[in-house]
């Protein structure tokens, strides 16, 4: 049997908390509030207890709604309905982040934010539709490459490629898009169509061969390129894959599923929502002859393996995320409206 | 506001029956008092419409037929009905009845508020907004709409 052990429970939010980030290399992860603040909580190296170690409260006049550590752990961005994005620099000796920069530039809410794989690259949607994409380059100078417009409707959120410079973005729109660079020019290279109502969480596995997402129709979808149908040369497009979905789990949760988290360390995949829950996801390992022999041959199947009811009272659940340590890749954070984070160990008996 | 949408509303005799006959029951502290329709009503009933100087139950805009509750999932289910077809007020007032509930129900109960079936011609659009907790965050994160959104709500205030 399979469940979720608590490891803390995390207090010091005084409004909901929207999205958690974890450091890339440390044991040590960024929330967002409404409160307009993030808190760093680290685990103490000594007795292995978790505590808050930096409140970031003087860069935003609004909500922040998401939060991503750069590649190399160094900078802090943070995504703010304020309109801006701030990046915080962490200073080596004494622990502390100081807001480097603030990107402006959005019409309104700005809903996520997220780093390539290199740490050269920025991406931030926002409630005016658009996609932003912004390189680093200088200390603490960026720079705007490209205005993205092609949803129709408010970005929930965007998520680059875990080694590759391919961003997805999903929106309010019921759509996801992918996004690919050719010569300076970005372009959205697939739209992915399936869900039937807001798309509000997508998350790569390890390589990146396959994409999650969640959405208000209460579904969990998993996409794959697919580049065998591609008559694409002949015409002279561009020869990029088309992502399909391979697979759908309906009715996973009982009401709108706000995120999605696929473990970089286990494979494993979470996910939560306004019904309270928080569930584990993985890829079925009993062969089933018969439903094997219905679909597609190489498309996966995954099975609910914990729900965990009432993770955060009878509030909403509004994120969840793997660690991404090897030597914590069962620890999973989560946050809800009830102002509280709170971490979880994957333990199995 | 000078030129009103709908100028010339049909107004409509609210219910003599102020406030909730109360029953034995709900004297009865040992006894369960789950929320019903009736006490859910109550609470949206007085909200001012964003236009007139009317109720939201004068305009029929509100009724308790249109409010459904499920206690034992914490849900609670609230229709209603724009005066007209092509109200552009349909999202503020849909506004105003989920900061009501917002403010006076129990943390456990998930709201969810649309426009009764066929009363509206952006019928998808309204009820998708009204329901995406994060559009509604940021909408009560602006001062002026939450201003115009606590006038409409004067009137609920308990005397």
């Amino acid at each position: 049997m399979a469940k979720l052990e608590l490891v803390a429970k995390l207090t010091g939010h005084s409004d909901r908390v929207w999205s958690i980030a974890w450091h890339p290399t440390l044991p040590l992860f960024a929330t967002c509030s409404g409160d307009k603040s993030v808190r760093i909580w680290k685990r103490d190296a000594g007795n292995g207890s978790w505590g808050c170690v930096s409140v970031l409260d003087d860069a935003h006049k609004r909500t922040i709604r998401s939060c991503a550590f750069s590649p190399d752990g160094r900078l802090l961005a943070t995504a703010s309905f304020d309109a801006s994005t701030a990046v915080w620099e962490r200073d080596g000796d004494s622990g502390e982040w100081e807001c480097l920069a603030t990107l402006e530039g959005h019409e309104n809410e700005v809903k996520s934010v997220s780093w390539s794989a290199s740490g050269a690259l920025l991406a931030t949607c926002s409630r005016d539709k658009s996609v932003w994409i912004w390189e680093v380059v200088g200390e603490s100078d960026f720079e705007c490459l490209s205005v993205l417009q092609e949803h129709e409707q408010d970005v929930k959120m965007v998520q680059w490629h875990p080694s590759e410079e391919l961003l997805a973005s999903a929106s309010y729109d019921d759509l996801i898009k992918i996004w690919r660079e050719d010569d300076d020019d970005w372009y959205c290279s697939d739209t992915l169509t399936g869900h039937t109502a807001t798309v509000w969480g997508i998350d790569f596995n390890e390589t990146g061969d396959m994409l999650a997402s969640v959405s208000d129709d209460r579904t969990l979808r998993f996409w794959r390129p697919d580049s065998s149908h591609s008559n694409a040369a002949s015409l002279g497009y561009r020869q990029d894959p088309r992502w399909k979905c391979v697979h759908t789990i309906q009715d996973l949760h009982e009401r709108t599923i706000y995120a999605v988290s696929w473990s970089k360390v286990n494979g494993r995949i979470a996910t939560a929502g306004a019904d309270n829950c928080v569930k584990i996801i993985e890829k079925t390992r009993i062969f089933n002859m018969q439903q094997e022999a219905m679909t597609d041959e190489n498309a996966p199947k995954f099975e609910t393996i914990v729900t965990l009811s009432n993770a955060h009272g009878q509030s909403d659940v509004n994120s969840v995320r793997w660690c991404p340590l090897d030597e914590f890749g069962d620890l999973l954070a989560t946050a809800g409206d009830d102002c509280v984070v709170r971490l979880w160990r994957y333990v199995y008996t | 506001m000078s030129t009103k949408l709908n100028s010339n509303p049909v107004i409509y005799e609210v219910s003599k029956n102020v406030g909730r006959i109360r029953k034995p029951e709900d004297e009865d502290e040992s006894v369960a008092d789950p929320f019903d329709s009736e006490e859910i009503f109550e609470l949206i009933r007085h909200i001012n419409d964003p236009e007139h100087p009317l109720t939201l139950e004068q305009l029929n805009v509100s009724q308790q037929e249109l409010i459904s509750i499920d206690n034992d999932k914490h849900h609670i289910l609230v229709r209603f009905t724009p005066t007209i077809p092509h109200c552009s007020m349909a999202t503020l007032i849909g506004l105003c009845i989920r900061v009501r509930l917002l403010r006076s129900l129990p943390e456990r109960y998930k709201v969810d508020i649309r426009v009764s079936e066929g009363s509206h011609q952006s019928e998808h659009a309204v009820n998708k907004q009204l329901n995406d907790k994060e559009r509604v965050a940021a909408a009560l994160e602006n001062s002026h709409l939450l201003e115009v959104v606590n006038q409409c709500l004067a009137t609920t205030v308990d005397k």
